[in-house]
């Protein structure tokens, strides 16, 4: 009996560690098993009923094992019959506790079902389990869609009027930026437009350019190199006639105002009369020099040498005479400056208006000696 | 030296060449009152061999202007009046069987002569303009197997009429470059209007009679083509033609938008070539940048495409010359 006992008892034991594998290896499987049946596939709507054209949310929930891999449907268009998608929103993931994943996909939807209750089918999602392809599903959902309640009793009525949206602080804000937005635009394109301009103004050749100086200092000034170049002397005839009728030209062009670098030599002459200029002598003398040049220029003319030196000194009259009527035109000027400046006793006007008549004292000394 | 006296010998022939200008113009203005641009025109065409399209209203005497020049000169003179149902064969000739030599005859056209008046040349379709072109070109015409030079000097004066629209059929730019002259014509003024009225009114017309013959017209063209012309006056030619192509290159960026294309090299040729004529007539051995601006407008003015954008802001060809002349700068 006691070695009953003593087998009973070793029959025990391993009765109890046979009990305790199978255990053990269903303990193993257990957890695939439950890992696998963790799988939950749940379809809602946001709310239960609504009214025929209301928005609503659809959500698919999931969860799953993080290592197994769902297919789960995405809606293009619409969810089931007459449940249509108007966007789909933000797709979230979320892992939870004990190798889980949550997945979530929300759908903004809008039902167009004349009322009545829509069975949303079950959203199957597929999945592949030890090889074999297992699919899962969501119970069906149901939707209650009303129709637009009638009431007859109020009659019919007429469609409804726009709403008018009260200006709100951020409308003004928009607006205000918006214009500070505008000048600034604005601001850039003259900016870019006047530097622009001022390059052109660079690139335009020199004889185009309005000298800053008076047209008689100028011309005198230009009729002076020319002479010490000595060109017809060395034979350049055409260059010396072109140079001096260029002065000239340049020289009535801004000191009546008249666009004679472009005009002809007759164009030119009629254009100074219709200017008021009335002449006959100067008129005679400028018509000679620029009839002249003209030969030479364009007639292979060969003057003589007294008519080369003739020419010159002719230019040096018709500037320095014409420039006599300027600056009596231009002493009348400053006399209703200083005029001005008298009543309104503004000092450093006169000591400018000084300054100039000292500079051009200097400068009819100084062409005297030319002459 | 010698180039001077070059320029005295050639302003001597040209005194002693042109003096068939003053019989010209005499015999014209019994004719033709007033209209002094457009018998100037006319002597250029005539003188640098270059053909003219007459351009205005109806009543100003147009196809008189040229018949009157026609009358003046001892040359052949032909008038074809250009009509919808006009064939090329009415106009260069065509090959006529004869059934009693059996065998095909040339048959000349009305072009065969020296003056050519097509007026209302846009009233025929374009094979007929074409064919008149080509004979203007190659101063030539082929029938059957045979080509013929055309006499000499040959000179083509067409009219058309700008307000006309039904019925006409515009001479494709490529065609209208061949006239050398776009000629317009206005209105005359009030005195000379008056003129008009009363020798109409008189019992009989005055008619101008043959004071020249072809020949002088040849010798003076010869003369014409010696007229000097300096590279100053080239480059100003140069500049002109090439504003009207690249006006952005003068300041005119105004008017690149407004550009479709601008004068090809023949209007080069022909601004210089017309030039000369001007001096000629200006009894001048030499061009200066007046006689340019003289012809230019005529010689430019229907060798500039306009674009829609032009069109748009009411922009003629004369207004985009104008300011060319006005920026680009006389040599």
């Amino acid at each position: 009996m006691t070695e009953m006992k003593k087998y009973g008892k070793r029959f025990v034991s391993v009765r109890q560690g046979i009990i305790a594998g199978i255990s053990f290896i269903m303990l193993c499987f257990s957890g695939v098993t439950g890992r696998a049946q963790q799988i939950d596939v749940e379809a809602s709507f946001s709310r239960d009923t609504v009214l025929i054209g209301d928005q609503l949310d659809f959500t698919l929930r999931v969860v799953q094992p993080d290592s197994l891999k769902l297919n789960i449907p995405v809606f293009r268009d619409s969810i089931t019959r007459g449940v249509e998608i108007v966007r789909t929103l933000r797709m979230d993931t979320v892992r939870k506790k004990n190798h889980l994943l949550e997945i979530i996909h929300r759908y903004r939807v809008i039902v167009f079902d004349t009322g009545g209750i829509v069975v949303m089918d079950p959203v199957v999602v597929g999945y592949i389990y030890h090889g074999m392809k297992a699919t899962l599903a969501s119970r069906p959902v149901k939707l209650v869609v009303k129709p637009i309640p009638i009431e007859p009793s109020k009659g019919p009525r007429d469609i409804k009027k726009p709403i008018k949206i009260p200006l709100i602080v951020y409308a003004f804000y928009f607006f205000f930026w918006f214009m500070v937005l505008q000048l600034v635009a604005l601001g850039i394109y003259f900016l870019v437009a006047h530097v622009r301009k001022k390059s052109r103004k660079e690139r335009l050749p020199e004889i185009m350019r309005k000298p800053a100086e008076p047209p008689h200092i100028f011309a005198l000034r230009e009729l002076n190199n020319l002479k010490d170049a000595r060109l017809w002397q060395q034979g350049r005839v055409k260059e010396y006639y072109t140079r001096l009728t260029d002065i000239l030209r340049k020289y009535l062009e801004y000191r009546y105002d008249i666009k004679a670098l472009e005009q002809t030599s007759g164009e030119t002459l009629h254009s100074l009369t219709a200017a008021g200029f009335n002449d006959n002598r100067l008129f005679g003398i400028l018509k000679e020099v620029l009839e002249t040049g003209d030969l030479v220029k364009f007639a292979k003319f060969q003057p003589q040498p007294d008519v080369n030196e003739s020419v010159l000194l002719n230019a040096f009259v018709f500037v320095n005479e014409t420039k006599e009527s300027w600056k009596k035109e231009d002493q009348s000027i400053r006399e209703e400056k200083k005029t001005e400046t008298d009543l309104n006793d503004s000092e450093p006007d006169e000591e400018g208006v000084e300054v100039r008549d000292e500079k051009e004292k200097q400068e009819g000394k100084e062409e005297k000696d030319h002459a | 030296m010698n180039e001077q006296t070059d320029i005295r010998e050639l302003n001597e022939r040209i005194r002693k060449e042109s003096a068939f200008i003053d019989l010209i113009n005499m015999e014209m203005q019994k004719v033709i009152i007033g209209q002094h641009h457009l018998v100037d025109s006319l002597l250029i065409g005539l003188l640098s061999g270059g053909h003219i399209l007459l351009e205005g209203l109806p009543g100003l005497a147009k196809t008189l202007a040229i018949r009157t020049l026609a009358d003046s000169i001892d040359a052949g003179f032909n008038r074809i009046q250009f009509t919808p149902d006009l064939l090329p064969a009415d106009l260069i000739g065509t090959m006529v069987y004869s059934p009693k030599t059996e065998v095909f005859n040339v048959k000349k056209g009305p072009v065969f002569t020296n003056f050519v008046l097509a007026d209302e040349i846009n009233r025929s379709p374009a094979k007929v303009q074409s064919a008149l072109l080509e004979a203007m070109q190659e101063r030539q015409v082929t029938i059957g197997q045979e080509t013929y030079k055309l006499d000499e000097p040959f000179l083509v004066l067409a009219t058309q009429n700008p307000i006309e629209q039904e019925g006409t059929y515009p001479l494709p730019e490529a065609q209208i470059d061949r006239f050398m002259l776009k000629v317009l014509i206005d209105y005359p003024d009030r005195e000379e209007e008056r003129l008009i009225i009363r020798e109409n009114l008189q019992k009989s017309f005055p008619t101008a009679s043959p004071v020249i013959r072809t020949d002088d017209i040849l010798r003076a063209r010869d003369v014409v083509k010696d007229v000097y012309m300096d590279e100053k006056i080239e480059k100003y030619i140069l500049d002109i033609v090439f504003a009207t192509r690249y006006p952005e290159r003068f300041t005119l960026e105004r008017f690149q938008p407004m550009i479709n294309y601008g004068g090809s090299p023949r209007a080069s040729i022909n601004l210089a070539t017309a030039a000369k004529a001007y001096a000629f007539i200006k009894r001048r051995g030499y061009v200066i940048p007046e006689d340019i601006r003289a012809v230019c407008y005529d010689v430019m003015r229907h060798r500039i495409g306009l674009t829609y954008e032009a069109e748009a802001e009411n922009i003629t060809a004369e207004d985009i010359l104008t300011a060319i002349l006005d920026t680009v700068e006389v040599p």
